[in-house]
């Protein structure tokens, strides 16, 4: 997937204002409710059929470290 | 003097016999005098279950409950029921904008349909005897929201619906239907990654703390028993306080 595309379905998936999420580096960290944890885990299991846990969630940081979680070889520019 | 708690001389289908709830239910029901008609899929869990029973009367039959054949076979494997503990059952958080048809399938497969058509193969099959006593392991989640749940809690609200039901049916048997609503208990199905932050989060919200497997299979023995002779058609909330707030 285009990495600004996955920006994009991140925003709107995670219901964030347009642009809130702008670059890989952008802060997720913060961003997450109880719903926003499981909507990550249901988005990560729908594009990438790639399981993560809320365990896993918490080293989340940044856009960016969620792409390295899923896996950089799935994003392209 | 007789003891109304006793189960001694019953025999029990336990469904979800090879882990958590089921498995904690088989082993407080033998320490009671039942025999246990131990089920599950993994046999080595099951029969690491059997070999924690008191008495040696029990035993086992592997079924996969989503399954025609094996539900054919264990019914046809067992007699004389004098009570059911339905606790085979699944868990997944997802949220509502993400349900998939094939989820709700497989919660409705197993958390629903199986334990009601078991049932139902049983009766038809005059395997359960009068004066008996069914329980379906519903969950809090029938009462009361938590986010991520609602496919799960569909299907346990759906138990609850049709036990009024079934339990009118048969009362004239003197078969008693009742469903039990825990709220967390420390099992395999919640003691993991997926559910640890669940889980921290949800402890302060149990008054009582969280609950074990033997707060509930406790509350199985007395439904099964002859003291809770009139009581059907319930949902007996087991939550630590979860629900008082
Ligand atoms: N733990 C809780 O906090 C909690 C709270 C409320 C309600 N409950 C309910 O309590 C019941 C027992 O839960 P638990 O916590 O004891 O879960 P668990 O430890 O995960 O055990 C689930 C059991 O269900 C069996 N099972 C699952 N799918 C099956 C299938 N397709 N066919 C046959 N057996 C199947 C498993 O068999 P195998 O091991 O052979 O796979 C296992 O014995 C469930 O209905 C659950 O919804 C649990």
């Amino acid at each position: 997937m285009k990495k600004q595309e996955f920006i994009e379905r991140l925003t709107d998936d995670l219901e964030l204002e347009a642009g809130a999420l702008n670059h890989e580096e952008s802060m997720l960290k913060g961003l997450f409710t109880s719903l926003g944890v499981l909507i990550i885990i249901a988005l990560c299991d729908e594009y990438f059929s790639k399981e993560i846990t809320a365990e896993n969630i918490k080293s989340i940081t940044t856009v960016k470290s969620l792409m390295e979680m899923i896996g950089m070889e799935n994003f392209h520019d | 003097m007789d003891n109304p708690f006793s189960l001694s001389g019953k025999a029990i289908l336990v469904t979800g016999a090879s882990s958590g709830i089921g498995r904690q239910t088989c082993i407080s029901i033998s320490k009671m005098g039942g025999r246990v008609i131990a089920t599950g899929r993994n046999e080595e869990r099951l029969n690491g279950t059997l070999s924690m029973l008191a008495g040696n009367d029990h035993k086992l039959v592997r079924a996969e409950l989503t399954d025609t054949n094996d539900m054919e076979a264990l019914s046809g494997a067992v007699q004389g029921l004098n009570g059911i503990v339905h606790c085979a059952g699944i868990g997944k958080y997802i949220p509502s904008k993400f349900y998939k048809k094939e989820d709700l399938r497989r919660f409705n497969e197993i958390n629903y349909e199986a334990p009601i058509l078991l049932t139902s193969i049983l009766l038809r099959k005059k395997k359960i005897i009068d004066n008996s006593s069914i329980i379906f392991i519903s969950s809090i989640m029938s009462e009361t929201g938590i986010t991520g749940g609602g496919l799960y809690a569909g299907t346990k609200g759906a138990l609850v619906a049709i036990t009024r039901v079934i339990a009118l049916e048969l009362a004239a048997k003197k078969i008693r239907v009742n469903c039990i609503s825990p709220a967390l208990v420390k099992t395999p199905l919640i003691d993991h990654d997926e559910f640890r932050k669940e889980m921290e989060t949800n402890l302060e919200k149990h008054p009582l703390g969280l609950g074990y497997p033997v707060d509930i299979a406790n509350c199985c023995v007395f439904m099964l028993s002859d003291a809770s002779k009139w009581i059907t058609g319930t949902n007996l909330i087991i939550d630590g306080g979860y629900s008082a707030q």
